[in-house]
């Protein structure tokens, strides 16, 4: 069943997309945002690993999402911006830093200096390294004191969405030097000389992220299926009588929580080359929440419920967050509310399972014996 | 800068300060309106010294009307019509767009009539310019202040006793100061009017002050705590030649004493603060602890429903016409009940159509509220637009002065007060009544509570709402002291309530309390450190409640037994 | 599950086909005698407060233009999108507006960081945004037209009346913690310095966004302000001007005691606050709506009778300010343009644009020959008690506009502009 799911998100992906927008049928701009949100199905199915099987509910996926994302756009606005200077030891200054640059008042650019935090992000591969290492060892130091001093549920929840707001009060003050609200941006070149603007360069990373997706979900999978996955499954489902059965759960919650993190880092990366900008609006609380409400929607425990989610909600929110003349009414920009808000309802109210579970629903309503079942929900 | 004395003197003595309204009006040796507009048209003289005499001279009048005229004077607003002082401070265009001035009368502000009886209205090009000059803009301002000193009404009496001790001093008014500074009614007045008395003796700006008369008021500024000679005792230190030894030695005094008194002051002020953003922060808090806290409804349209309780109160100031120039402040008292009706009963829909069918899968419920709450947002939206204003009724403006320079805002008052009486209610709610005691129950075993006869629908319904009206009251308790937006909840409130949820522990009222005031005080002692700042303060916040909640895994007040396990 | 992933396919074909409007004809926006202009600017989220007043106005100059025959004769057809507030969706929108409508120019964002988000869109695609609010300047994009103030035609007038007229001394920069304030505290700072403020008289202080609780500052400007002489400049954006003027007045501060210069606040946001305690606190804007001028007082009209007439929340009770006008002359600006150009080509539309002048409902205006800015007068206001402002100074004339601050470039070292038309090759 799951290589089936893996084979047609393949099919889809990779031939039919690219495909159509050989044929002409969709333009360079409609691959590219898919490319940027296949990158939050990836950081959903990130996060569908760790709520939907291991039981956490997570609200820093979105931090650690930014942090590889930072750590992409670091490396991109190094080779990038039109309005580049050269600071005192010879480095080129970014564009976006040079804007939001908090030198001192009459200090002149000559004694600007890039930050020592921004060097490693000159080269690609220790860029793309570190863009899935640094959320890992941050997710790692989270998970390593949350998780032995056995903070569960709500409690971690919040602990996670604490750690979030701080990371993004701290991301947006502009003498951090990660160029404030404004966020990193004046992206030009990726990998050398490929123009990101280029058609052939955003078909390529589109093709990369429905890899990148493909190999994070057939790996999540193949976790799950393991031994270790159905230890997660455990804890989540009760885990003091693991922990008696000799168990250390902490050790597997740590393990999918690190796992989740650098998958949510991975994402980032794909999605800043893609996005032209990050900015710390991309860790705010309610992003996290999103990312639970994507999973949530497409169906809690099923990795290609995530990947659903995900594309379904960012699809709605940006069609219905244009004008459209339907000959009858049109459609206001401004109603956009309504439409998700109204889908989050139905979903929790009508679709048990969240979309995942739709089929099976309609089929038990056509067959008329889903009344007498009893759903496995919990 | 020197004025004739005799008539100085004729004001103060025409002053008596048992009456000073009668003072203000009454006086024999007032000057009459004649007299007045003669001085005003020296202003439109070619000479500059006599308009600056006239100036002097319109200011120590004591006629409270020429306030309102100075300050048109110094906008530019007056003009000179047919020999003439009129002003005119709005135009108006014609059908033809000529410019037309309607013409009002400088003293009395009643429209100048024309020859057809009716309000004069020339075109602006046939007005005579009357255009002060920097020095004159700011002389009319000095002017402004005097005339308030002589003022029957205290509060613009008190500003004007502030501002003439303020720079540019206004030595003239030196004698004035002492004279109110005796015989006042008012006890803040007397003390700010000697303030700013020994502040221009401070200054050095009288003519014939001899050093000893500046090291007496550097003495006594010290002994009143004077806070506004803080920053101008520290200058005067930094500048002082080394030779002034006494008044160096005198600053040196003063200045200790007035530091140690605004120690007592910032951390009363501080202590005050933190128990005032604790209070909000419960208020907030509370209405959630039953949703969530009691009922495990992770419910993320808290912050709409207080944005309900918000909205109410503006509607219920429509109704009741409340505008500032008219206040009806009754509107407020009113605002309370339907803030707490109107939310209630969005919660009970709410709780009707959407989170009854979730009480046994409480994680979709973020879901389903997340959607009620974008919903409810855009609604408000669509009805109200953003920029809506409360205007708060006049009680809650101003501050009650709790003990010198500490300013506690009455809205903050009444904040507390309500944030008190909120909590025992839900305590006595809870804890006291038949109802109490069956959510308790249901909350504790739903079934169970049901075999026993408990009628649980009812119960859930009824506790639900309860939560949202809290909610609904924390919104409009908010009205008070911040803005009003359809998307309040989602930027202001919903992370701030959860967090004081979860650190007090999901499921105990007494916690949210605790919790509550713990990181209002926490924050604002933090905030108020220098070198730390309003951002930082903000992270380390943060920080300290993750490490908290390692320590504390389950919560300020950890539920035990049983419910333990269930969160 | 079984029939799971069979759904998953369906679905994501029809979202992924509804994703793709359904635009066969792929010039008519320029092809028929209408011409399409997008509308980017927030209608839900936290700009929303102050962004959509700018999709009424602009709504509003489409229709008076076409009321009068359109653009070069053809009618002009606003799209309408909503980036809800949300960075990048700025820039998705601003593709979708380019790519699938084929709009000939778009009107919009609010904050700086929306407009860096879709610049390189404008950039890359070599189309023109009309950006309508003040803000710190250090940008010069061939792609953009700048309609509201930069730094100097805002901050230094507003530093030099208070230092002038009022005698300040001792200057209070408050700020949200985001790029307009720091740099306009930068600019500020370094002008004050050159004035021969000392350092110590200079306090800057920076709140997180959406900040709510001011007790702690006003009471540390309240010490500030204790020596008379002191005047708070005030960078505070969005919903925290609510709380800080109410705290403000709360404890006991008034504008005689230490006035608040701001630079965010503006007669729309006075519509959201208690206004009678904060008489006499000013602001310095391009436009007031007490602006005495031949076209003012039809504009406002006009746009009360628009909001009312539409429905729109507000009605008649709505107000005009400085960023309302700079957003409807946009629309202006670019129709004169058009029609001294003769073509809707941007590149030539482009060159049309400097140093066009016309009229603005405040007043003769004028583009800038050459940096993208316009030339605009300068006021300060005082808040009444009607909220609206009374203008106590102006500037002389026009005020030419700076893309780079000539005080945080002090050796006069520009950077080049960006954009513009793609090169070959």
């Amino acid at each position: 069943m799951a290589l089936v799911a893996l084979l047609v998100l393949l099919f889809i992906g990779v031939i039919c997309v690219p495909g159509l927008y050989f044929a002409g049928a969709i333009s360079i701009e409609t691959v590219n945002m898919l490319g940027r949100y296949l990158t939050f199905a990836i950081v959903a199915v990130g996060l569908d690993l760790v709520w939907g099987y291991a039981g956490i509910l997570s609200l820093c996926q979105a931090f650690f999402f930014c942090l590889g994302g930072y750590a992409m756009g670091m490396y991109l606005a190094h080779h990038g911006g039109p309005e580049g200077i050269v600071d005192a030891n010879g480095w080129k200054m970014p564009a976006c830093l040079y804007v939001v640059y908090p030198g001192g008042a009459g200090q002149t650019e000559a004694e600007w200096t890039v930050p020592w935090f921004w060097k490693p992000f000159w080269s690609l591969p220790v860029t793309m390294l570190l863009a899935l290492l640094i959320p890992g060892l941050v997710a790692l130091v989270i998970g390593f004191f949350g998780f032995r001093s056995r903070v569960r549920g709500v409690y971690f929840a919040i602990l996670t969405q604490a750690i979030t707001v701080a990371a993004f009060n701290f991301f947006s003050m502009n003498n951090m030097k990660f160029c404030g609200t404004n966020g990193l941006t004046r992206f030009d070149r990726i990998a050398g000389s490929f123009q990101l603007s280029e058609p052939y360069v955003k078909l390529a990373l589109y093709v990369i992220t429905v890899l990148a997706l493909a190999a994070v979900y057939w790996g999540c999978h193949g976790l799950i299926k393991s031994r270790l996955g159905r230890v997660l499954v455990a804890i989540r489902d009760d885990e003091n009588t693991l922990r008696f059965s000799g168990y250390r759960p902490y050790v597997y919650k740590l393990f999918a929580f690190v796992l989740a993190g650098m998958i949510a880092g991975l994402a980032g990366m794909l999605y800043v080359p893609q996005m032209g900008i990050i900015t710390p609006f991309d860790m705010e609380a309610g992003k996290s929440i999103m990312i639970v409400i994507w999973v949530a929607v497409g169906g809690r425990g099923t990795l290609a419920g995530a990947v659903l989610g995900a594309l379904v909600v960012n699809l709605l929110y940006n069609y219905f967050t244009s004008q459209h003349d339907f000959g009858i009414f049109t459609w206001k920009a401004d109603y956009w509310p309504f439409v998700l808000g109204g889908l989050f309802i139905g979903v929790v109210l009508w679709i048990k399972g969240g979309l995942m579970g739709l089929p099976g629903q309609l089929m038990r309503l056509i067959k008329g014996s889903g009344t007498g079942t009893a759903s496995k929900e919990n | 800068m020197r004025y004739s004395l005799a008539f100085f003197m004729a004001v103060v003595t025409g002053w008596t300060l048992s009456q000073p309204v009668a003072a203000a009006d009454s006086s024999v040796d007032k000057p009459s309106d004649a007299a007045l507009l003669e001085q005003m048209a020296k202003l439109a003289g070619d000479d500059a010294a006599l308009r600056k005499q006239a100036l002097f001279d319109l200011a120590k009048s004591g006629d409270s009307r020429l306030e309102a005229f100075l300050e048109n004077y110094r906008t530019g607003s007056v003009y000179l019509w047919n020999d003439q002082i009129v002003v005119c401070t709005e135009t108006e265009e014609d059908e033809d767009f000529n410019e037309l001035a309607p013409l009002t009368h400088p003293l009395t502000g009643e429209p100048v009539l024309g020859d057809d009886g009716k309000q004069a209205k020339p075109d602006v090009s046939d007005l005579g310019d009357i255009s002060p000059n920097r020095d004159e803009r700011k002389l009319a301002a000095q002017g402004k202040f005097f005339l308030r000193l002589l003022s029957p009404d205290a509060e613009v009496r008190l500003s004007g006793a502030k501002k003439c001790g303020d720079p540019p001093y206004n030595i003239d008014a030196v004698e004035l100061l002492g004279e109110i500074a005796q015989k006042d009614s008012d006890n803040k007045i007397r003390y700010t009017a000697r303030e700013s008395q020994l502040l221009i003796q401070l200054s050095g700006q009288l003519p014939e002050q001899n050093a000893e008369e500046r090291i007496e008021a550097v003495r006594q500024l010290g002994e009143i705590k004077s806070l506004r000679a803080l920053p101008r005792l520290e200058s005067l230190l930094d500048e002082l030649e080394s030779a002034d030894v006494a008044l160096a030695q005198a600053c040196g005094q003063s200045l200790a004493t007035i530091r140690a008194h605004q120690k007592t002051v910032d951390r009363f002020s501080n202590v005050f603060r933190g128990l005032s953003l604790g209070s909000v922060l419960i208020l907030m808090a509370l209405g959630l602890a039953i949703t969530f806290g009691l009922m495990g409804v992770i419910n993320m349209a808290h912050g709409e429903l207080m944005m309900i309780g918000a909205y109410t109160t503006y509607e219920m100031q429509l109704l009741f016409n409340h505008v500032p120039e008219a206040p009806q402040n009754s509107y407020y008292l009113w605002a309370l009940p339907a803030a707490f009706l109107v939310a209630a009963m969005v919660g009970m829909l709410m709780e009707a159509l959407v989170v009854r069918h979730l009480y046994r899968r409480p994680l979709e419920s973020l879901l389903a509220t997340w959607g009620i709450g974008l919903v409810l947002i855009q609604i408000a939206r669509i009805r109200y637009g953003d920029n809506i204003g409360v205007n708060a009724p006049d009680w809650a403006r101003g501050s009650l002065e709790a003990m010198q320079d500490v300013n506690l805002p009455y809205a903050r008052i009444f904040i507390m007060g309500l944030c008190l009486l909120a909590v025992l209610m839900v305590w006595w709610q809870m804890n006291h009544t038949r109802m109490g005691l069956h959510i308790r129950a249901t909350m504790q075993s739903r079934d169970m509570a049901r075999s026993l006869g408990v009628n649980t629908r009812r119960v859930d319904r009824f506790t639900f709402a309860f939560g949202a009206g809290l909610a609904g009251v924390a919104g409009y308790a908010w009205t008070l002291i911040g803005g009003v937006t359809p998307d309040m909840g989602q930027t202001n409130f919903i992370v701030d309530s959860f967090l004081v949820v979860v650190v007090g522990g999901v499921g105990e009222l007494l916690g949210v309390v605790f919790s509550g005031l713990g990181i209002g005080v926490l924050t604002k002692l933090v905030e108020a450190v220098p070198w730390i700042g309003t951002i930082w303060a903000k992270i380390l916040l943060l920080i300290v409640v993750v490490i908290f909640i390692q320590f504390k895994p389950a919560g300020l007040f950890a539920p035990k037994g049983r419910l333990a396990d269930d969160r | 599950m079984k029939y799971a992933m069979p759904s998953c396919v369906l679905a994501l074909l029809l979202i992924g086909c509804g994703g793709e409007p359904s635009k066969p004809q792929p010039t008519s926006g320029q092809a028929a005698d209408t011409v399409k202009i997008g509308i980017l600017h927030s209608l839900s989220g936290t700009m929303a407060i102050s962004e959509t007043s700018l999709r009424d106005v602009v709504l509003m100059a489409a229709e008076e233009i076409n009321a009068k025959g359109g653009v070069l004769g053809k009618q002009i057809e606003p799209v309408v999108v909503d980036p809800a507030s949300n960075w990048p969706l700025f820039a998705e929108k601003a593709k979708q507006l380019i790519t699938q409508d084929k709009v000939a120019v778009t009107f919009g964002c609010w904050t700086s960081v929306s407009r860096k988000s879709c610049l390189p869109v404008f950039e890359e695609y070599n189309q023109l945004l009309f950006y309508p609010v003040q803000y710190e300047g250090e940008e010069q994009s061939l792609n953009v037209f700048y309609t509201a103030a930069s730094p100097n035609q805002q901050l230094i007038p507003a530093a030099e009346y208070m230092m002038g007229e009022l005698g300040m001394k001792k200057f209070y920069l408050l700020g949200t913690d985001y790029v307009f304030p720091r740099t306009a505290n930068k600019v500020l700072k370094a002008f004050l310095l050159t004035k021969g403020v000392p350092e110590a008289n200079i306090m800057e202080e920076y709140t997180p966004f959406h900040h709510q609780d001011y007790q702690t500052i006003v009471g540390k400007i309240k010490k500030f302000a204790a020596s008379g002489n002191a005047c708070v400049l005030s960078t505070i954006n969005g919903d925290s001007n609510v709380p800080f003027y109410k705290e403000f007045a709360n404890q006991g501060l008034t504008s005689d005691d230490c006035p608040i210069m701001a630079f965010s606040v503006a007669e729309d946001e006075l519509r959201a606050m208690d206004v009678p305690p904060l008489v006499g606190h000013l602001a310095a804007w391009n436009y007031f709506q007490s602006v005495k001028s031949p076209g003012n007082s039809t504009f406002v009209q006009a746009f009360k009778s628009y909001c009312e007439k539409n429905n729109l929340p507000g009605g008649t009770k709505r107000v005009t300010d400085d960023p309302i006008e700079a957003a409807y002359f946009g629309v202006y600006v670019w129709k004169a343009a058009v029609e001294k150009a003769g073509t809707f080509d941007v590149d030539k539309v482009r060159q049309a644009v400097y140093g066009l002048e016309f009229d603005a409902p405040g007043g003769k205006k004028q583009m800038h020959a050459s940096n993208q800015h316009t030339l605009k007068p300068v006021y300060v206001g005082e808040i009444r008690n009607d909220g609206q402002f009374k203008i106590v100074w102006e500037s002389e004339g026009l005020v030419s506009p700076d893309s780079y601050s000539r005080y945080l470039h002090t050796d006069g070292n520009y950077p080049k502009p960006t954009g513009g038309p793609k090169k070959k090759g």
